[in-house]
């Protein structure tokens, strides 16, 4: 249980304000640091595609399962910036019914 | 730790973080975001007659305003292990009759941006001032000395009146030619994106994170329009005692380095074994302010 402050308030304006501050910027940093690991992910996920599409017989299913590819680790990184962004959003809303208490 | 502690350590982080991300900050208009104000017992000073009034019962005809460094704050001028809240503005005060003003802001911007909302402030707090000003004192401690000259450039272009009043400006420890530190960090960024290489160009982002305001710190400010009828004074440290020393010689102040060849300069001065946050608050730095400041 969080101990109430002197004012009555779980929270006062200015920590809520700062704490709200530091939800988004983590928010942010994640979105940051995922793009960046998609960007090196996909750039070295393709290497072994490069060289498998060169084989005529095989080049047409290899192009195949690399959009699958593409699609699934795609999700993976767009549902991780999903939850990160719904999480802050959650944090925030948590933040502001505490000062409103 | 104490409340009183652990507030400290929150707002020196909020400092670094406007210092490193400033710019990214005010973008999404995080909270965290320092917005330029005079800075009164840690409450940002509203410039309307009335609360200037009532934060300068005091108030003199001789204003000295103090800007700050990179992720620092007005804390950065108080002398450390001694009286609390002595600085260079309150010596000033006492001494020869100064109002210190002390000035918090988002280090992370622009510099010619901060220039500008400084310029802006220090017109508006002319015009709500009690009482008439005389005379007005720069002093700019490292990014901060950059700052100040912006305004000034900003201020005679716009033809702002508190220009006028500038008397002296003081730059302590300010990149005037640049800080090698920032370049090193634009040509390794640079670097790193020759290969192509995923991972190299990833390290150049993470690099590239840095706010406008350091990128800005490695082109400095010599050659602005400087008010012509005010002196203007510089001051640099140095690592070690000696000036010819290599390590004074290769890194300056730690951070930044003094011009060559301005030994003969009665405008410039250098003190050795005086590191860079130090020339914020020393005492012999400010013996040298006070000398230059007396009437």
């Amino acid at each position: 249980m969080v101990p109430p402050l002197k004012s009555g308030r779980f929270l006062s304006r200015d920590s809520v304000r700062r704490l709200e501050g530091f939800t988004e910027l983590a928010v942010d940093a994640t979105e940051a640091v995922v793009n960046a690991t998609e960007r090196v992910h996909r750039s070295y996920a393709r290497k072994p595609f490069v060289i498998l599409e060169r084989i005529e017989p095989i080049a047409g299913p290899v192009k195949v399962v690399e959009e699958l590819q593409v699609v699934a680790v795609g999700s993976i990184f767009a549902a991780i910036r999903t939850i990160a962004g719904m999480s802050g959003i959650v944090v925030v809303h948590v933040l502001h019914e505490l000062e409103r208490r | 730790m104490t409340r009183a502690a652990s507030e400290r350590w929150l707002r020196r982080g909020v400092n670094v973080l406007n210092g490193f991300v400033g710019d990214h900050l005010h973008a999404r208009q995080n909270s965290l975001a320092i917005e330029m104000a005079f800075q009164v017992q840690g409450r940002p000073l509203r410039l309307d007659p009335a609360d200037l009034r009532a934060a300068f019962p005091r108030a003199t005809p001789r204003l000295c305003v103090l800007v700050h460094g990179l992720a620092c704050d007005e804390t950065v001028w108080q002398f450390k292990g001694g009286v609390p809240d002595v600085s260079y503005g309150s010596l000033l005060e006492d001494e020869l009759g100064y109002t210190p003003l002390f000035l918090r802001y988002n280090t992370g911007l622009a510099i010619e941006r901060n220039g500008a909302s400084l310029a802006r402030v220090m017109e508006e707090l002319l015009a709500g001032y009690p009482g008439t000003v005389d005379e007005i004192v720069l002093i700019g401690h490292s990014m901060g000395g950059l700052v100040m000259r912006s305004a000034c450039q900003t201020a005679a272009g716009a033809g702002q009146k508190w220009l006028d009043r500038v008397r002296r400006t003081i730059t302590l420890g300010a990149p005037l030619d640049g800080a090698d530190l920032a370049r090193f960090a634009h040509v390794s960024s640079a670097l790193l994106r020759v290969p192509a290489h995923p991972v190299t160009g990833l390290l150049g982002d993470v690099i590239d994170v840095r706010s406008r305001g350091i990128k800005d710190l490695q082109l400095g400010w010599r050659d602005p329009s400087l008010p012509a009828e005010a002196r203007h004074y510089e001051i640099f440290g140095a690592l070690n005692r000696s000036r010819s020393h290599l390590a004074t010689r290769l890194f300056g102040d730690g951070l930044v380095r003094g011009p060559r060849g301005s030994s003969g300069s009665e405008n410039v001065r250098h003190f050795p074994g005086v590191g860079h946050l130090e020339l914020a608050s020393s005492r012999d730095v400010y013996r040298q302010i006070l000398e230059w400041c007396r009437p």
